[in-house]
């Protein structure tokens, strides 16, 4: 039997494009769609108003600066200059606004991480029709586009209608925008890369008989088992 | 049809351990030799290691010694990427679960397979046709899994598993979340292509019913071929028994 046996590279195109498509916008249609958008428009509200918050802080700053600069000396200024921006780091606003930056961040790359163990079985079904780890790679990332599709325009819209309500028309700068549209791509992109690793040390196996999956492709981890995968 | 000569899957001493502290092993030096156009059913109690054989069959699991061949390749030269492509080319594989694609529809379910394979779509139409009416689901095409009942989301992955005429088709308890009246409509479903298109077929299951159909009867126990049973010709009457002599006492 041995000899019988012949090895061939076998030669089949990966995964139409349209076929993972239509998964990936199916699937955030129906199930995390809403989460990942309210919590990017929250994320980026937050985001767009801290950058403004600490604009309107250093213009203050840069003001009264200027007004010590006429009255005092150079050492009275700098311990003034130190005070100040002090006081502007730690103003309630701008505290909480910091916070609710990093909880929004961490909460996007939390749901997709999370999101991630709730559907290794429905990606270990694509691999075990044939789908081989790029394609699994490519239906993550194409989510992650079409959540960024959504998401990213509501939360602009989110955040600028937030910001102006507290802070005035003229507030909204088109750097907040900027500051924004990479503050919600980080978060995807965060949120994105732990999937995409799990995916890449995954066997079948693993996948559809929702064994734990390793970060890390060491195979002691494996042995180990400590952490206790995902 | 296949262009292949020889058995068109065959596993040699096929092991399989759990790395616990008694060395516990779900299969023991199992040997099968599948012919083109078998139906071969593999029975056993529960826990008798038939769903770990499948699932090595199927190259979802790796056995700890031994080796599968399909078509002539070895599974132990391939990595997790070949062994997909193979399942996408030669295998079809039906769960007790049915493990259908959630997002898809039921038309789009079992269109899948063909599509991997860069089906043209005239020929996909075709052969989704002609399956879903010789599955009797014409009328739920458009249904996704979730609106459909256990029978006929059977039915879908039967007719998914069937659908670019694969080597070799696994069916693990297809009929285990199933009445009996639905289990014997399967059945019959299984017992038809392999009649009329010559599917070869590798059924695992716990019901003796699906014996009436089986070329080849292989009956697990601890994780051991405990009796062989090979009958005469097409779903032929019972033919000659094998009782491996090492079958009886589990370790």
């Amino acid at each position: 039997m041995v000899s019988m046996a012949r090895k061939e590279k076998l030669s089949v195109p990966p995964v139409p494009l349209h076929l993972l498509k239509t998964i990936a916008v199916r699937r955030i249609a129906t199930y995390k769609a809403i989460v990942v958008i309210v919590s990017l428009s929250t994320a980026l509200a937050v985001a767009a108003s801290f950058v403004v918050t600490a604009m309107t802080e250093t213009m203050i700053w840069a003001m009264e600066s200027r007004v010590v600069d006429r009255q005092a000396d150079s050492g009275r200024l700098a311990v003034a200059m130190v005070r100040r921006a002090s006081r502007a780091a730690f103003l309630p606003w701008h505290v909480v606004s910091l916070a609710a930056a990093v909880v929004a961040l961490s909460g996007i790359a939390c749901v997709l991480s999370v999101n991630f163990v709730g559907r290794k079985k429905s990606l270990g079904i694509l691999k075990t029709l044939g789908g081989t780890t790029r394609d699994l790679t490519r239906l993550l990332a194409l989510e992650a586009a079409y959540t960024a599709a959504f998401g990213l325009p509501l939360g602009l819209l989110g955040g600028s209608v937030i910001t102006t309500a507290y802070l005035g028309t003229q507030a909204v700068s088109p750097w907040c925008f900027v500051v924004s549209i990479v503050f919600g791509l980080l978060s995807l992109a965060s949120g994105v890369y732990l999937p995409v690793r799990l995916v890449r040390n995954a066997s079948c196996a693993q996948l559809l008989l929702n064994r734990s999956v390793y970060a890390f492709s060491n195979p002691s981890c494996a042995q180990c088992g400590l952490c206790g995968g995902f | 049809m296949s262009d292949w000569l020889g058995p068109i899957l065959h596993c040699h001493e096929i092991t399989k351990l759990y790395p616990v502290a008694d060395g516990l092993f779900a299969l023991k030096n199992v040997e099968l030799e599948v012919e083109e156009g078998q139906f071969v059913v593999i029975t056993g109690p529960s826990g008798s290691g038939k769903t770990t054989l499948l699932n090595i069959l199927g190259g979802i699991d790796r056995p700890t010694h031994g080796e599968v061949i399909l078509k002539g390749r070895k599974y132990s030269r391939m990595s997790e990427d070949d062994l997909a492509l193979l399942r996408r080319r030669d295998l079809g594989m039906v769960f007790q679960f049915f493990n259908l694609i959630p997002e898809l529809t039921a038309a789009e379910n079992i269109g899948f397979p063909m599509r991997l394979l860069g089906w043209e779509e005239r020929a996909v139409i075709d052969r989704l046709t002609y399956l879903m009416e010789a599955v009797g689901i014409s009328g739920r095409a458009d249904h996704y899994p979730m609106e459909l009942s256990g029978g006929e989301q059977q039915r879908v992955a039967i007719a998914r598993a069937l659908a670019v005429k694969p080597a070799v088709v696994l069916a693990d308890e297809p009929t285990g979340n199933l009445d009996s009246a639905r289990s014997r409509e399967i059945m019959e479903l299984f017992a038809k292509f392999n009649r009329e298109e010559r599917q070869t077929f590798v059924v695992v299951t716990h019901e003796r019913g699906f014996e009436e159909y089986a070329d080849l009867v292989l009956r697990l126990s601890d994780g051991r071929v405990a009796e062989r049973v090979v009958k005469n010709g097409q779903h032929g009457a019972e033919g000659k028994t094998e009782r491996p002599s090492c079958a009886v006492t589990p370790s």
